[in-house]
């Protein structure tokens, strides 16, 4: 018996442009390797280093390190290992992504402070455990770890409601409420059939589970149309997304074209032209809405996540509809100090 | 992750043998044991914490503050063996991130409503790693490096140390139940693991000693040797965490919050006692209890590989950690918090990359 989990994916995973950049290119030689005379008795057949064809080096000689153990997916290639400076930056950039963002205050310039005033996530390993997708949950809670869970909340064409954040916040830095208040969210696993009776031609059968979010009206802090939506988006993971940077430009043009030959709806490798004015083929999120790491929106997934501002980007990650909301929350702005 | 055994390799060689020796006495002398005397340290925690809560004395806040730097210490050595359970429940940042959210726990102690019921449940199952663990547990009990004034600690402060303390209690026998089995708990520890509804599935331990055989994710025992040392969460990342991040990122930013352990000026000792784990971990076990047993140990195994290569990493690891003040995390001067410059940690953070690149030459070696 099997089990497969149906979910809609996260489309918007991109951390740290840093992190990401220098991260992650990387093969499990171990893996790959097949079984021989040297496997017997205990003694892997791992190669080294300095005897491997080129075709080992899955992410080039700079950006594949070779590492069996439960934390590869975290380790540094040599590119970064060999540089001072880029090591430094990664290791800086590690702190970022395994560890909790605080709300400042008292703790005003500590690293990782400004959380808030609403939040999805106070850290990025939270979603992505071992650089890795989330965990299934039977709850969503923002503060469980492992859960990888964005809620889309739509209207009936899809479109995200526009007095919610497309990443709806459940947290908030008191005297704030969250725009969607977790006791109000419900998920049950049901059962599901498929077309082919969760059975395979062999005869061995399979269990399809899937999701059903709802969220109860009252749970909502800010206006709500009368016709609303929810489902699940999950994290993926991270790792591999420093390979996907690595495939230069012209050659995913080229592949996008040779697909168009077949299709008109062929959205990798489509040009598009990012927020500074650069064009580059689409490559990342399942939106196919990114073409590097490094511009727009694509970096802003951690920034979104915690809230959290620097000194480029000044703004929060609310809706005026919120900011509306909260204004005219007697008890938040008594909390505050005003007056009506 | 399947073993390929050859079905004509039948016989154990000596090799075998004394890996699943060596593994077997990390197992049970190393971590079992670190996680057992942490689940007892946090245990006396919670008590010691209770009491003080009912009886406001000077003298309670000493003794809770002893069992904390107990605990720390415990907890502190294991950071050289994060990698399964730690990990992969996320209890490494649940019950140690800093800094403290200073900011959300005046708001929560100002909130009647929810302190009025605070207890360890509310605490696992409400609050997020800037509002728990240790250095909650620390910003209640310390400043300035010694225990608090008693006339300080508010009654709120009190029962949020209680349930925070709850919650690390559980934390930590979910940790030694992990790597040991729930059978092999106390009554005490099963009775809360059965409270609380904490599924235990596996056993870690058994996994690493069975390394090579049917039913260990580690399909050579090589393999699981290659985890305790190589690993990001096991004495390669310790050791590199300790000099590149936990010492060099408050001597760059230069900012006291950015320390660990800062109201207890416990950093120094938690940076050696990271250490100490790795020497743990190498060395054949703890250095009490006469668990210690060298002979059955990775340095010992890497000697008889190249006895240059092991002494050097036996030499790498105590100099890092510099018992006699005179190399590596030994030369800072006490408290780190108050020397935050290079010159006064230069010598702990070149021990630490010493001793990452030392382990790098000994999985090469393990390797071939």
């Amino acid at each position: 018996m099997r089990y497969v989990f149906l979910y809609r994916n996260n489309k918007d995973y991109e951390i740290m442009k840093k992190l990401f950049y220098l991260l992650i290119m990387f093969t499990i030689a171990g893996h790959l390797s097949s079984c021989s005379d040297k496997d017997a008795g205990g003694s892997p057949s791992k190669p080294t280093t300095d005897s491997l064809a080129e075709e080992w080096y899955t992410g080039g000689k700079l950006g594949t390190s070779f590492n069996e153990t439960s934390s590869a997916y975290e380790e540094s290639t040599p590119v970064v290992n060999n540089n001072a400076t880029y090591l430094a930056e990664f290791n800086h950039g590690e702190t970022f992504f395994e560890n909790v963002f605080v709300t400042g205050g008292s703790s005003a310039g500590a690293t990782r402070t400004g959380l808030g005033p609403v939040y999805v996530r106070n850290s990025c390993i939270s979603c992505h455990p071992n650089y890795g997708h989330g965990k299934r949950m039977e709850r969503y809670r923002a503060d469980d770890f492992g859960n990888g869970y964005l809620l889309v909340v739509t209207d009936s064409a899809d479109n995200y409601i526009s007095s919610l954040t497309a990443m709806p916040q459940t947290k908030a830095v008191a005297p704030y409420l969250p725009p969607i208040e977790e006791s109000g969210i419900h998920i049950v696993w049901k059962d599901y059939t498929d077309e082919f009776g969760n059975k395979f031609s062999d005869g061995e059968t399979y269990s399809l589970i899937y999701p059903e979010v709802t969220i109860d009206r009252d749970a909502f802090n800010v206006p709500m149309p009368s016709y609303y939506k929810v489902r699940l988006e999950a994290t993926i993971g991270i790792y591999g997304t420093g390979l996907v940077d690595a495939i230069p430009d012209d050659s995913i043009r080229a592949q996008f074209t040779k697909e168009s030959a077949y299709s008109t709806n062929v959205k990798i490798g489509k040009d598009i032209t990012e927020v500074d004015g650069t064009t580059h083929p689409a490559r990342f999120t399942y939106g196919l809405t990114r073409g590097t790491l490094q511009n727009g929106p694509g970096a802003n997934a951690m920034w979104n996540i915690t809230n959290v501002t620097r000194s480029n980007r000044t703004y929060n990650y609310i809706t005026a509809a919120y900011a509306t909301a909260m204004s005219q929350n007697k008890d938040v702005q008594k909390a505050l100090g005003e007056d009506e | 992750m399947s073993s390929c055994k050859s079905d004509g390799n039948s016989s154990e060689t000596p090799t075998d043998k004394t890996l699943k020796e060596i593994l077997t006495q990390y197992v049970n002398n190393t971590v079992r044991i670190t996680y057992h005397n942490l689940a007892d340290a946090s245990i006396e925690l919670e008590k010691a914490c209770e009491t003080l809560q009912s009886n406001k004395t000077q003298t309670n806040v000493d003794s809770a503050a002893h069992a904390w730097v107990k605990a720390r210490k415990y907890w502190e050595s294991s950071e050289a063996f994060l990698f399964g359970p730690a990990t992969i429940r996320g209890i490494d940042p649940h019950i140690d991130s800093w800094p403290l959210d200073k900011s959300q726990l005046d708001a929560l102690l100002g909130n009647a409503t929810i302190m009025a019921n605070f207890n360890a449940d509310y605490a696992t199952n409400n609050l997020n790693g800037g509002l728990l663990g240790f250095h909650a547990l620390e910003y209640v009990l310390f400043r300035d490096g010694a225990s608090r004034s008693v006339s300080d600690i508010s009654d709120n402060e009190l029962k949020y140390a209680v349930g925070v303390a709850g919650d690390l209690k559980l934390q930590s026998v979910t940790l030694e139940a992990d790597w040991s089995g729930e059978d092999n708990l106390s009554a005490e520890k099963q009775s809360l693991l059965k409270d609380k509804e904490v599924t235990v599935s596996e056993n870690w331990g058994d996994q690493i000693m069975d390394a090579g055989e049917s039913g260990s994710q580690y399909k050579t025992q090589k393999e699981a040797i290659l985890e305790i040392l190589q690993a990001e969460k096991g004495c390669r990342g310790i050791a590199d965490e300790v000099g590149n991040t936990k010492i060099t990122d408050p001597v760059n930013s230069g900012n006291v919050l950015d320390v660990e352990s800062w109201y207890s000026w416990n950093s120094k000792y938690d940076f050696q006692n990271n250490i100490r784990g790795v020497l743990n971990s190498c060395d054949g076990g703890v250095d009490y209890d006469n668990k210690r047993d060298t002979k059955l140990s990775i340095i010992s195994y890497v000697k008889s590989l190249d006895l240059a290569e092991g002494t050097k990493l036996e030499t790498a690891i105590t100099d890092a950690i510099g018992e006699d003040g005179k190399t590596g995390i030994g030369t800072i001067p006490y408290p780190f918090r108050n020397h935050l410059n290079k010159a006064d940690t230069q010598k702990a953070i070149d021990a630490c990359n010493n001793l990452v690149d030392v382990i790098d030459e000994v999985c090469v070696l393990i390797q071939k």
